[in-house]
């Protein structure tokens, strides 16, 4: 009796425990914590990030920002990500391509690239991150080209330092881009 | 006959408008075209029409409500471009020939001309008798920044009555309290990010303005956050003089529907390189330590 108690729980503990392999833990999967409504609120949120990151790109490409600037925009930048090493869109090539985002950053210097958003559109929302897609256009001198984007926005709870305390707050963050 | 002052307001409209197509999270008005606005509009017609505005010619003539003086014919040919004309000549001339064809349909519906002209008298009516009484139970009171003397922003002070340790909301128009003046007094009390609270006992009388002190922290984060990249570095130093170490910003998403924090780095980054993000965002409290730093920023993003 005993025994069969003891291989059906051994039983039903495995079967949990892959359960939750093959799935983020319910605590950290975006739609198990917030409403439809308040996904929306967020994603828009992303939006602003995803400007800002463009309008960050624009200072460290401009030959006016100067070089104690730039090197405070780039931290700026790299904060909004979660990856400092992302795949983002290469800006200066004509056909598409992804690059490192601190390679990026070195390509774009004194080219004076700056860029317009314009669409955006929201994809549904996976475990931790959502989709938001959005037109570019690229400008440099007398040239323009425009590129549809994917880019990944990724929604967690991390650990934030707020001076000697601690606290798990849920944080947006860029990732990579697609096209 | 539209003078052409008129037509360039329209004109105005219009540049708002089409900025709107680019830049669809703009919401507002020419009041509240930021920097960053700006910034995007002179972006926009360099890339559009091909030709360059400066940020000046943009707050001397776009900005302001009112306008007294027509600008310049090749500027006035640039924002007229920009919404998809050949020019003010053709902008002018189109805008005419709407008016001219609206006339003669206007004078087949004079009876419902007319009805509308009575509808509109009686509203008139309405509004008058209702002015008349609203100010006969009403008592005002501006508030002012003692420094400055300046009427306060009414989206920048909450007031409340309290009687019998209950806070019924006070009503602000233009910096002015609107205070139901049955009551020989009140007790109210004043709240406001950047100003030092304050609890007055207004008496049926008063007119003088209340005064409040601002508080000096909270005005230079005011500050920061409308100011453009210049100056970056002072504003980098002085932030960290004026944010506590344990600093916690919450910022409120639409309708409440959910909030971001920042700690003290995250907040400084941003107002350091003043982004789009901070542009759209409202102080609604603030609250500092016992070393006067501040400590707790609540703000709503728009």
């Amino acid at each position: 009796m005993l025994r069969s108690f003891f291989i059906i729980s051994t039983l039903l503990t495995s079967f949990c425990l892959m359960g939750q392999n093959a799935n983020l833990p319910a605590a950290t999967a975006i739609k198990a914590n917030f409403t439809i409504a308040s996904i929306k609120a967020y994603q828009e949120s992303a939006t602003l990030k995803v400007e800002d990151y463009y309008y960050y790109l624009n200072l460290v490409s401009s030959t006016t920002t100067a070089e104690d600037l730039k090197a405070e925009v780039k931290t700026t930048l790299f904060s909004l990500f979660e990856d400092k090493n992302a795949k983002v869109l290469d800006v200066t090539t004509t056909t598409p391509t992804t690059i490192n985002l601190t390679d990026l950053l070195a390509k774009i210097e004194n080219q004076d690239y700056s860029f317009t958003l314009s669409n955006f559109e929201n994809s549904i929302v996976a475990a931790d991150y959502w989709t938001t897609k959005y037109q570019l256009t690229i400008h440099q001198k007398e040239t323009q080209t425009e590129q549809i984007c994917f880019q990944r926005v990724l929604f967690k709870p991390t650990t934030k330092t707020f001076g000697t305390t601690k606290k798990e707050i849920w944080t947006l963050f860029l990732g990579e881009i697609t096209f | 006959m539209r003078q052409p002052i008129e037509l360039f307001h329209h004109l105005k409209q219009e540049v708002l408008l089409t900025y709107q197509k680019h830049y669809p999270y703009f919401e507002g008005n020419w009041k509240t075209f930021s920097s960053q606005d700006i910034q995007n509009l002179i972006q926009l017609i360099e890339t559009g029409v091909k030709q360059t505005v400066s940020e000046k010619w943009i707050y001397t003539h776009l900005k302001p409500e009112t306008n007294e003086k027509l600008p310049r014919k090749d500027m006035l040919d640039i924002l007229s471009q920009l919404v998809g004309y050949s020019g003010w000549d053709e902008y002018v001339f189109k805008h005419k020939a709407i008016e001219i064809s609206a006339t003669p349909i206007a004078k087949t519906n004079t009876k419902k001309r007319r009805f509308w002209i009575g509808g509109a008298v009686i509203l008139g009516a309405a509004i008058v008798v209702y002015v008349v009484k609203f100010s006969k139970t009403t008592q005002t009171i501006e508030v002012k920044n003692a420094f400055t003397n300046a009427p306060i922003d009414s989206e920048e002070i909450k007031a409340v009555v309290v009687e019998n340790q209950v806070e019924t909301p006070v009503t602000i128009v233009d910096s002015k309290l609107q205070l139901p003046s049955e009551k020989d007094s009140a007790t109210i009390v004043l709240k406001s990010p950047y100003y030092k609270d304050k609890t007055i006992v207004v008496h049926k009388e008063t007119n003088t303005p209340i005064v409040l002190q601002p508080d000096d922290y909270p005005m230079m984060l005011k500050g920061f956050m409308k100011s453009d990249i210049k100056d970056w570095q002072t504003r980098k130093e002085q932030l960290q003089m004026i944010l506590a170490d344990e600093l916690e910003v919450m910022v409120l998403l639409k309708d409440n529907l959910g909030a971001e924090y920042f700690n003290k780095q995250e907040f400084s980054e941003r107002l350091i390189i003043p982004s789009k993000a901070i542009k759209k965002m409202k102080v609604v409290d603030i609250q500092s330590n016992k070393d006067n730093k501040i400590n707790f920023i609540r703000i709503i993003q728009e």
